[in-house]
């Protein structure tokens, strides 16, 4: 069964919060227009349309924009082999959306991941806790107004960090161009960090 | 008035001069006669058996006590300080730390083809409490910097640290929010070692390096007195 066929499927459920599929590259996109309803949107794609696999939760952090976060979802099912993928958009004031640990147990680790990196909280959750950054960390480290480098002293008796020396970099490597030359590791320039390092 | 007088101590060493002559020509005249001195000499009564009750010809020459040089060798003198670091840095017990890829080298390190036992090092111990150097290879976070802490809290003084590769130097190319830049701003490190990773041998290299340090350190000085 093809990927457009089970997203119109799917559409016919939720037409009213669901746009029309976009196809980019042989992948269907849904647009998730009320993130309340997740939950049971991925309920439907699990049991009727056997998407049993969730590969992978993302979020996207559009600094500058409203809703300033992007969910995305990516579906597939072992049995027809197809792929969809959901998105949905929250907000900074909301931060929040229902989970699907109870669809998918594997998304209990993306959502602590998404919730560790971006701050957005899973509503019925769990285990809301950190996974990578130790437990009393205080911020987001993968939000884009978060500085590459880090924030000194960020939990006193608990652990200590300190602004990593930048040595001029961050170093990035410049893609499409021509030679070698040109695409090794370049500094990027410090006015480009919203918070400039200390070195 | 005659007046006889000795000087005793003359006397005295005549007799001990005479005595050993009388050795001396008993022993010439057995190798060229057979010859036997009369029962008085040698026999089982008067002061020699009461003395020697061995017979004073069988009585041996030296005693065995304790050290034995034909098992044990010869015997070296050396100072107490000196030896106990001779014990300690040919005998270093790892706690390996391995977070990163310098693990893998230090895996190598142990393998039949560096062979790290030729320098006393190859009892990787996991447990803080039997080693002696905690060899740091890898990318410390500051979430597992916590618990490298403790595991170095835990191990037995002398302890010795050894920085294995940039990034457990120096953060080396993880200039970034997670990362310790150095575990020297944790635990006091002894040997820095370059390299990302390092080779075998210069983890090798390393360890000798820490040894010609432990060798040089004051031991009995630092020991505390109750």
């Amino acid at each position: 069964m093809p990927a457009e066929e089970l997203a119109q499927q799917l559409r016919g459920r939720f037409g009213d919060i669901l746009s029309e599929p976009v196809a980019f590259r042989g992948e269907l996109t849904l647009q998730v227009a009320d993130p309340e309803r997740i939950h049971e949107i991925c309920q439907v794609a699990k049991q009727e349309l056997k998407f049993d696999y969730l590969v992978d939760i993302t979020s996207i952090d559009n600094l500058g924009e409203d809703p300033r976060f992007t969910l995305v979802y990516h579906l597939y099912g072992y049995g027809h082999k197809s792929y969809l993928r959901l998105k949905l958009a929250v907000s900074e004031e909301v931060g929040q959306v229902p989970t699907v640990t109870t669809v998918w147990r594997t998304a209990n680790w993306h959502e602590r991941e998404i919730y560790d990196m971006m701050g957005i909280r899973f509503k019925g959750h769990p285990d809301m806790r950190r996974i990578l950054m130790w437990e009393g960390y205080p911020d987001h480290p993968l939000l884009k107004d978060f500085p590459l480098s880090g924030r000194p002293g960020s939990v006193p008796e608990v652990a200590f960090t300190e602004k990593a020396p930048l040595a001029g970099g961050p170093f990035v490597t410049v893609s499409g161009v021509r030679d070698a030359l040109s695409r090794e590791p370049r500094a990027r320039l410090p006015e480009a960090d919203s918070e400039p390092s200390s070195t | 008035m005659s007046r006889t007088s000795f000087c005793w101590i003359c006397v005295g060493l005549l007799v001990i001069v005479v005595g050993g002559w009388q050795d001396g020509w008993k022993k010439d005249c057995e190798k060229n006669h057979k010859f036997n001195l009369p029962e008085f000499w040698n026999g089982d009564y008067g002061w020699r058996a009461r003395h020697f009750p061995g017979g004073a010809h069988k009585m041996k020459k030296t005693t065995e006590i304790g050290y034995d040089s034909r098992i044990e060798g010869d015997v070296v003198y050396t100072r107490l300080d000196a030896a106990l670091n001779w014990f300690r840095k040919n005998s270093l017990w790892p706690m390996p730390m391995g977070l990163a890829c310098c693990a893998i080298e230090l895996m190598g390190s142990g393998a039949s083809r560096y062979d790290i036992s030729r320098f006393g090092a190859e009892v990787m111990r996991f447990s803080p409490r039997q080693s002696d150097v905690m060899i740091v290879a890898g990318t410390v976070t500051y979430k597992m910097a916590l618990a490298v802490k403790r595991i170095y809290d835990q191990m037995a003084e002398p302890k010795y640290v050894i920085a294995m590769g940039a990034c457990a130097s120096t953060g080396g190319m993880y200039r970034s929010y997670p990362v310790l830049q150095g575990i020297d701003k944790l635990l006091p490190v002894d040997i820095y070692i370059a390299g990302c990773p390092p080779r075998p041998e210069a983890l090798l290299d390393g360890l000798i390096r820490l040894q010609q340090k432990i060798a040089k350190e004051p031991v009995l000085s630092t020991l505390k007195v109750a």
